[in-house]
């Protein structure tokens, strides 16, 4: 007899609503780590342009530091292939998890526990940073809608964290 | 020096306490000395007293860039423990707090030292069996330490949550009955006071510039921001600054400097009892006989002389103490303040001689140099003295870093350094 | 908290993003073994500790992930300048 392992989710399925806010997990996605030396090889890889600089976003991948590209795609989007290029390529889909914190006072709930000043933050942004002491990696989706990128075992705790702060 | 005694406070405060004479004289320089120590502190100050009253050395002067007792002895939190893991720091640790007893009726002075217990609180199974070794580690060296269950823990500080569910639950702590604390400011004004009764010149607002060898290397005398004195024998001992004060000899130190907070709370009627350290949670605290709760906070990352830190310290600090004590969640801080402490490779102190003839020096106390300040004081009058270390201060010697035999008592303090 | 000017983000952070990371330019010995045991305790132990202008380490370990170098005056805590990890000392 062989058991059958069910994945469980760290955030809960309702979204937490109201205060000119709404929290809600994102729906499953694809996620690569993607590690190279220029942002060109990482284009070989993709088949489309990365962004260059640190911080830019464009067709779902966010370069987050000089040799360090994450790219996000559909749940069943095949990883992508380094055929002869130098990128190292690690998928994650499953160690982050992501919260989408939207509404007018999306950025006012976030500075509760992140240090960046979110009223500079330009839409089409990401970066990792912290939210307390936990690392998440943020990126401005719209002007009221943060896509919150975090480490599944730290996610219950962050809910908690925003949610909490949202409340109030 | 006026003697305090019962009689004389009476006589004073029927008199309103309006005639109460300079209890020490602002000394200047002279123009030479037998021996200099620079930084006066309470360790510094200590020195001064035990070169006179011990060794009959009195034609000596203590250095203060600023006032007295304004450096670190005004900065720490009043902690006194010599619960120390190895052979060589539990005996220099128990030096002083065997000190600590009777240094009220020595000087004259009343330090408020206050055997009200360090208490040591375990969370968990690594904790458990590393105070249980450290407790018998302890008893073998001759140092009082002793085991209570998490019940006898509540027993003795009452304000302790010992429920199973707590975030982080006590599953026991180790007692030191004899650690406790003191008031820090008395223990700089009481050696000052004995010391320049026995004729040692206390000179604040002076600060070393440089120090002057001779064409054999040895010292010759230090220069200072109010002009050259003369001595053969030099004892620095200046915590923060260590490093800077070496240099000026053509020493470089195996020290770095990072500021160090405390803060306390507003003060409220006596709840805590004795000193609770919680090393998992990077917490610990105390109450001052003000009624302030006395809280110690973590250094900052980097190096500096800043003598401030920066909030997120401290609010880590507090995040801690909320979580191991909810009932003070609602207390509002008073002040918080910074102190400079110089950090050695192995995390214990530096107390001889120097490669240099005459130079000697006390340094890299850390995180935890207020407990040790009579011992301290008493080994460097000794090294100064007879120009050799005492058994106990021969381990903390310089060499060590070069031969490697490291006192490694990286795991000793309450808060990360 | 201090901002710290990132040299690969290009752009001023909070210093909860960092690490630091020590003394900078200290450069491991390349044949230990030949080295005196003076030698090797001033790799080792040995620090300028500097009241000052001092060289140092930090990492953007929060958002780029990258090592940097960085002179700050330590009386101060003001930085001067941080530049690229390979770049020659400032």
């Amino acid at each position: 007899m062989s058991d059958v392992l069910t994945r469980s989710e760290p955030l809960p399925a309702e979204a937490f609503s109201g205060n000119q806010v709404v929290i809600r997990a994102a729906p499953a996605m694809a996620r690569f780590s993607l590690r190279a030396r220029t942002a060109a090889e990482v284009s070989a890889v993709l088949g489309f342009e990365a962004p260059a600089k640190i911080g830019a976003t464009a067709h779902g991948v966010a370069c987050l530091g000089p040799d360090e590209w994450m790219y996000r795609g559909a749940p069943d989007a095949p990883p992508p292939v380094a055929a002869g290029q130098m990128v190292a390529i690690t998928e994650i889909s499953h160690r982050n998890t992501a919260i989408v914190v939207e509404g007018p006072r999306g950025a006012e709930v976030l500075s509760a526990g992140c240090p960046l000043d979110l009223s500079k933050f330009d839409i089409g942004r990401a970066t990792r940073t912290v939210f307390e002491t936990v690392e998440i990696i943020v990126e401005r989706e719209a002007n009221d809608r943060f896509h919150v990128e975090v480490w599944r075992s730290f996610a219950p705790w962050l809910w908690t964290a925003i949610t909490q702060v949202a409340a109030e | 020096m006026t003697r305090f005694s019962a009689i004389s406070l009476i006589a004073k405060a029927l008199n309103g306490h309006k005639d109460w004479p300079e209890q020490w004289p602002d000394a200047a320089p002279k123009p030479a000395y037998d021996a200099i120590i620079v930084g006066g502190g309470g360790h510094g100050l200590g020195a001064a007293y035990y070169l006179a009253k011990k060794y009959g050395i009195t034609k000596v002067a203590v250095l203060e860039k600023g006032w007295i007792g304004g450096g670190n002895t005004g900065r720490n939190t009043t902690i006194i423990r010599s619960n120390y893991l190895y052979d060589e720091s539990a005996h220099l640790y128990d030096h002083a707090v065997k000190l600590w007893d009777g240094l009220s009726q020595e000087l004259n002075y009343n330090t408020m030292y206050s055997k009200r217990g360090v208490m040591m609180l375990a969370h968990n199974v690594h904790d458990i069996q590393s105070f249980k070794r450290h407790i018998h580690a302890n008893r073998l060296n001759g140092v009082d330490n002793e085991w209570l269950t998490p019940e006898e823990a509540k027993a003795y500080c009452p304000p302790l949550n010992i429920s199973p569910d707590a975030r982080y639950p006590v599953l026991g702590a180790a007692l030191q009955r004899r650690g406790g604390t003191a008031r820090h400011d008395t223990v700089a004004w009481g050696y000052a006071r004995a010391a320049a009764a026995l004729g040692v010149d206390v000179i604040q607002n002076c600060a070393v510039t440089g120090i002057n060898r001779g064409p054999d290397g040895a010292v010759t005398g230090v220069e200072t921001t109010r002009g050259s004195i003369a001595c053969k024998r030099i004892g620095v001992s200046a915590a923060g600054n260590t490093s800077v004060i070496m240099q000026m000899a053509g020493l470089d130190f195996p020290l770095e400097s990072y500021p160090l907070q405390a803060l306390v709370s507003e003060p409220v009627k006596p709840i805590f009892p004795c000193v609770v350290m919680s090393n998992t949670v990077h917490a610990y605290m105390s109450q001052s006989d003000k009624g302030e709760l006395v809280i110690g906070a973590g250094t900052d990352q980097y190096v500096s002389y800043s003598q401030r830190g920066a909030l997120h310290i401290v609010e880590h600090t507090l995040a801690a103490i909320c979580e191991i004590f909810p009932i003070f969640r609602r207390m509002r801080m008073l002040r918080t303040w910074g102190g400079i402490v110089d950090v050695t490779p192995d995390r214990s102190p530096i107390l001889g001689k120097t490669p240099v003839q005459g130079l000697y020096v006390n340094c890299g106390w850390g995180t935890g140099g207020f407990k040790a300040t009579p011992g301290a004081g008493d080994l460097l009058a000794y090294t100064m003295a007879k120009d050799e270390p005492h058994p106990i201060n021969a381990p903390f010697n310089l060499d060590r870093f070069r031969n490697g035999r490291l006192i490694d008592e990286a795991a000793a303090a309450a808060v990360a350094h | 908290m201090i901002l710290i000017h990132c040299p690969y983000c290009d752009e001023d952070r909070p210093e909860i993003e960092f690490a630091y990371g020590g003394e900078a330019h200290i450069a491991r010995p390349l044949d230990p073994s030949a080295m005196s045991d003076a030698e090797w305790e001033r790799y080792l132990f040995i620090r300028n500790n500097p009241r000052g202008r001092h060289h140092e380490r930090w990492r953007h370990s929060h958002g780029c992930g990258r090592f940097f170098n960085a002179v700050r005056d330590t009386v101060t805590d003001k930085f001067e300048t941080t530049y690229k990890a390979g770049e020659p000392r400032k």
